[in-house]
């Protein structure tokens, strides 16, 4: 009963995150950016979207929230989270062998209401960065 | 996409030459300096972004590296902030890399893109004059490079005047110094020697002292003008020399102390609390400042209540006292200040402070008396030329009307005399041409003494038991007072009255 209870939760959550991706991705088309790849693995995790803009390769996050109980939704993007992300990119890359080509990291925010209509999209471009030392 | 900028990093008083490499290739993007920067330096990374941003101007994105070199020195301070700013921009196309040679790029970058000053402007001017054209700073910085001659100097407000400069748009105006007249009696105040009442024999000390940059020692009661005469002391010193000045502002803009930016005209004098640290007063720090000795160069340094400062504190007076400059070392470098000042030093003669008082009884038992005494070691008492008594005036002095020498009168002589001196010391710079710094070889040159002088010091020497150091100090004092009278020959009322300027040598009262 419990388990149940608890698959469906998930199923509920998992549902909110393609749907925040499908519609971050009308909105990334919409502005002219070609999509590449959708949830993209790597031996490490996955990428929400690769895409191309112009000259750039673009890596994208995309966060989906229906509360902020728990924080905006590009607070959870940590340093750990981030960090994984450019392993994940700095994976692709290598993988396709694209070296000699700008690329930037992207994240998107969608909030949604309880009903998964939309609320606020945020697309905020170059976000993050590779620290070194 | 690889671009090359100059720059600078200051180095004890000097400074050298530092290229700023910066290169923007594809990637993911990130942002490194390499060079060994220190901490200020890798947070400039976020100011350079904010600042180019806010300047209207595009911060790229790709993998920017940028090397500071030579790679092997430490380098330090925030103002490599516009150089990396300038080296990106560059690397972008926004401006042309040709434009950039032969300029000289420092400032520290505020987040809206508005130039600070920095630490050190005018050793970094001095140092790289040769090697380069033009210095471009900030605007508040820009006064103090001026100050040498054969840099072009550009003050600029902001990053973004900086680039419209080499574009073209709106080219900067060199910033040019017209020599000031400097009025002094404006500068020192309403301080005036003529305000003190009697301790005529303490001001005739203090004469001597300024014309022959001699240190002295004032000894005397509480409330008897010790700090009052040690106040007025730079009413009646001669104004900075322009070699001088230069030498002063150098250590003041290295130390980050220079107000106004521009050259320091007044002696300076530092009067530094008794609880002062040993760095805080010779220098000190992973990179190496100049502390209040250094501060103090070609002006005063006021030590009040002389044996409360801490021993070690005190006894790192003694190698400066004599070179008159200090070597800071450390493990990176080790770094020389000059530390060429008057020392004036003013104390109790015991702990209660009335010992030498005739109307009040001293509480301090000569076991006290002893200890506290006993905090000034010899080799230092030594090194001050002059120690002088003030004594605690009666009624009858303190209600007299009659007012002493104005501080204008005392220092006219004291110029005088000290043209003397430079005469005499001819092949020396400025701030050497003292009595009070004559090698050995040279008190014999010039310290001629007659028969009767002879006897006086042989008799003193013998009575009095003065070391081979005091026997020196005596020499240098009689000279400077047989320069005050214009007299080529030593003769012995100038010998008895050096004699006197050695009170603690005398063993009088303990």
């Amino acid at each position: 009963m419990r388990k149940k209870k608890k698959q469906a939760k998930n199923l509920f959550r998992h549902s909110i995150g393609k749907y925040g991706e499908k519609l971050a991705e009308r909105h990334l088309f919409s502005k002219g950016f070609r999509i590449l790849r959708r949830n993209y693995r790597t031996p490490f995790g996955e990428i929400d979207i690769v895409s191309t803009y112009g000259k750039y390769l673009v890596f994208l996050e995309v966060k989906t929230r229906i509360s902020e109980k728990f924080g905006t939704p590009f607070s959870s993007i940590t340093r750990t989270k981030q960090k994984h992300i450019i392993r994940n990119c700095q994976y692709y890359i290598k993988r396709h062998r694209i070296f000699n080509r700008p690329c930037r990291i992207d994240a998107v925010s969608v909030k949604l209401d309880i009903n998964k209509n939309l609320q606020v999209l945020d697309h905020v471009t170059n976000v993050i960065e590779i620290e070194e030392n | 996409m690889l671009s090359k900028v100059n720059s600078a990093c200051v180095v004890g008083l000097s400074a050298y030459a530092v290229d700023v490499e910066v290169d923007v290739s594809n990637g993911l993007p990130s942002f490194a300096i390499v060079g060994l920067p220190d901490t200020s330096i890798r947070e400039s990374r976020e100011r350079i972004r904010s600042a180019i941003k806010n300047s209207g101007y595009t911060f790229p994105q790709g993998k920017i590296t940028v090397n500071l070199s030579p790679a092997n020195i430490k380098k330090e301070g925030a103002g490599f902030d516009l150089p990396i700013a300038i080296g990106i921009l560059s690397a972008t196309g926004v401006i042309n890399e040709e434009d950039l040679e032969g300029s000289l790029f420092c400032g520290e970058l505020s987040l809206n893109g508005k130039l600070k000053s920095f630490r050190g402007a005018l050793p970094i001017a001095l140092a790289l004059k040769e090697k380069f054209k033009s210095f471009i700073l900030p605007k508040h910085n820009a006064p103090e490079a001026a100050n040498v001659k054969k840099l072009t100097v550009y003050g600029a407000a902001s990053l973004a005047k900086v680039v419209e400069h080499f574009k073209g748009i709106k080219p900067l105006n060199p910033v040019k110094i017209e020599q000031k007249d400097v009025n002094t009696t404006e500068l020192q105040g309403n301080l005036d020697f003529k305000d003190v009442k009697g301790q005529e024999h303490v001001k005739r000390g203090l004469e001597v002292a300024a014309s022959g940059g001699h240190n002295i020692l004032l000894l005397g009661p509480p409330g008897s003008g010790k700090s009052m005469l040690a106040q007025r002391f730079t009413t009646i010193l001669p104004d900075l020399l322009p070699d001088e000045a230069l030498e002063v502002t150098n250590i003041y803009s290295v130390a980050g102390q220079l107000k106004s930016h521009d050259l320091i005209t007044k002696r300076p004098v530092r009067s530094p609390h008794h609880t002062i640290s040993y760095a805080a007063m010779a220098g000190g720090g992973s990179y190496p400042l100049p502390g209040e000795i250094s501060l103090a160069h070609n002006g005063v340094l006021f030590l009040d209540e002389f044996p409360e400062y801490r021993r070690d504190v005190l006894e790192a007076l003694r190698q400066p006292l004599e070179a008159g400059e200090i070597t800071v070392t450390r493990t990176q470098r080790s770094t020389r200040f000059p530390s060429r000042f008057i020392l004036i030093a003013a104390m109790n003669p015991c702990p209660c402070g009335y010992f030498t008082d005739p109307h009040k009884n001293c509480q301090c038992s000569p076991h006290q008396i002893q200890k506290y005494l006993s905090k000034l070691s010899g080799p230092l008492l030594d090194r001050i030329d002059i120690h002088i008594e003030v004594p605690r005036l009666d009624y009858d002095q303190l209600s007299r009307k009659r007012t002493g020498e104005e501080s204008s009168v005392i220092k006219e002589r004291v110029i005088r005399n000290r043209n003397i001196q430079k005469e005499r010391f001819k092949d020396r710079t400025s701030s050497l041409a003292y009595n009070a710094y004559m090698a050995s070889k040279e008190i014999e040159n010039y310290c001629i003494l007659s028969k009767e002088s002879e006897e006086l010091l042989k008799t003193a020497i013998l009575e009095l038991g003065i070391s081979a150091r005091a026997y020196d100090k005596i020499l240098k004092i009689s000279r400077t007072i047989a320069d005050m009278e214009g007299s080529e020959r030593i003769e012995s009322h100038h010998i008895s009255e050096a004699i006197g300027y050695r009170c603690l040598d005398r063993n009088l009262w303990v």
